[in-house]
């Protein structure tokens, strides 16, 4: 099973910029996006972790497919202190996802071997403040953490691509391509690439044909089971949905003298 | 996905083609003259590559914040050169793709590069965000080691 997904883009006050970007990820052919809200606890001022924004209604349908695309809020905390994660805050509940962005080697290892989160986000914006340890990454590859590499910061810039590929090349030596995810964090909707280009993308970033699909599909579907399990107390995952109480009305039924399903070409294309 | 990973050419000449994927086929009508004789042996050659067609072909797109810019053929291979310059130096620069087609109002692109070069110049494709200071994407529409298949796309079909 291979649905994409693209597990960060960057959050705007702006809705309809924001409907924007999602619109154009369901045309790209994501099958679910994250919105990516970013927590940067400054050393004097006390500052608010964000809420996320009510869903935008009407989402759009994905490309391919026809279901609607599935957007999931996410907050990632930039960590230059261990007190800067706490892991039983109430703020922390209404986001799918939690992400870090580990600033020391210290932290690092904190956050791969003991901090309760998702995602450990790879610096792309400067050089490697640190350097990757066999042992921590192995430690979060075990307990099912994964990495994220973003790469709408070398769309951007020539230096951040120098930069982006040496810090990945370096993950992908430590980790060997087990465990890492490639997310936009794209501001604009001309910043995001379709998933093939991403997987193509990947090669050039050190990983293996398989490991690159993995990397926006499966390895993206165990992250969200891995917040989902860590939601629940005693770790238990749910993935079949349940109907409730029937407020979702059936499919309308197709009649005997109907024609079968086909295809048929797009109307805009037809011209 | 179409990743140039097995390069190995498999000469056959035998009845029975190997069960595999993306198998090319010529049939050559090598009859003999004597034929009449020799009317147990097979009639045809049969020569099978495997994953080994020397170029690919992309169906890209240009897609730009204004739409209203007016980009001639000449100035696409002009930008995509500038971008496989930028990714991977003067090296990369010298891979030799061509544009076969180019529709201006649509800003689609047929492209043709040799197999070995098909991941330089994809990524830098995915990579090059901006054309005259002001953003720009390309979208890889399809991507095949055959030209006939860009004829359609059944992602472009809708299901009733």
């Amino acid at each position: 099973m291979s649905v994409f997904m693209d597990l960060s883009v960057c959050s705007t006050p702006d809705r309809n910029h924001l409907r924007n970007l999602v619109e154009k990820a369901a045309n790209l052919g994501f099958s679910t996006v994250a919105i990516n809200y970013v927590f940067e606890p400054a050393a004097k001022s006390k500052q608010e972790i964000p809420t996320p924004a009510p869903m935008i209604d009407d989402l759009p349908l994905v490309q391919g497919r026809s279901r609607p695309i599935r957007v999931l809020n996410r907050l990632t905390i930039v960590m230059s202190d261990s007190s800067h994660f706490r892991p039983t805050a109430a703020e922390y509940r209404c986001f799918d996802l939690l992400a870090v962005q580990p600033t020391t080697e210290k932290l690092f290892h904190a956050a791969c071997m003991s901090l309760d989160v998702d995602i450990i986000v790879i610096p792309v914006t400067e050089k490697l403040p640190f350097t990757f340890k066999r042992a921590p990454v192995n430690g979060a590859v075990d307990r099912g953490v994964v990495f994220e590499v973003s790469y709408s910061a070398s769309i951007r810039d020539s230096t951040m691509r120098r930069y982006t590929i040496a810090n990945a090349n370096a993950l992908m030596d430590t980790c060997k391509g087990k465990n890492v995810i490639l997310s936009s964090q794209a501001e604009q909707p001309l910043e995001l690439r379709g998933p093939y280009d991403i997987i193509n993308l990947a090669l050039l970033l050190g990983l293996s044909d398989g490991d690159a699909k993995e990397a926006v599909s499966s390895t993206c579907r165990a992250v969200l089971l891995h917040a989902e399990s860590r939601k629940t107390a005693s770790g238990i995952v749910y993935t079949v949905k349940t109907n409730t109480s029937g407020q979702q009305e059936a499919p309308p039924a197709a009649g005997d003298g109907e024609a079968p399903a086909a295809k048929r070409a797009r109307p805009h294309l037809k011209e | 996905m179409p990743f140039p990973s097995f390069r190995k050419a498999l000469w056959w000449s035998g009845p029975v083609a190997p069960a595999g994927r993306s198998w090319l086929l010529f049939y050559g009508g090598i009859r003999r003259m004597n034929g009449a004789k020799k009317s147990h042996e097979s009639d045809y050659q049969r020569v099978v590559l495997k994953n080994s067609s020397p170029y690919h072909y992309m169906k890209v797109s240009l897609e730009l914040e204004d739409e209203s810019t007016k980009v001639s053929a000449v100035e696409l291979k002009h930008f995509i050169i500038t971008g496989l310059k930028s990714l991977f130096g003067e090296v990369g620069a010298a891979l030799d793709f061509d544009v076969l087609k180019y529709s201006e109002d649509t800003r689609t692109a047929f492209l043709r590069v040799p197999s070995r070069g098909l991941v330089n110049l994809w990524s830098s494709l995915t990579l090059l965000g901006s054309y005259q200071s002001q953003a720009c994407a390309f979208r890889v529409l399809q991507v095949s080691s055959f030209l006939l298949p860009l004829t359609g796309n059944s992602r472009e079909l809708l299901l009733d």
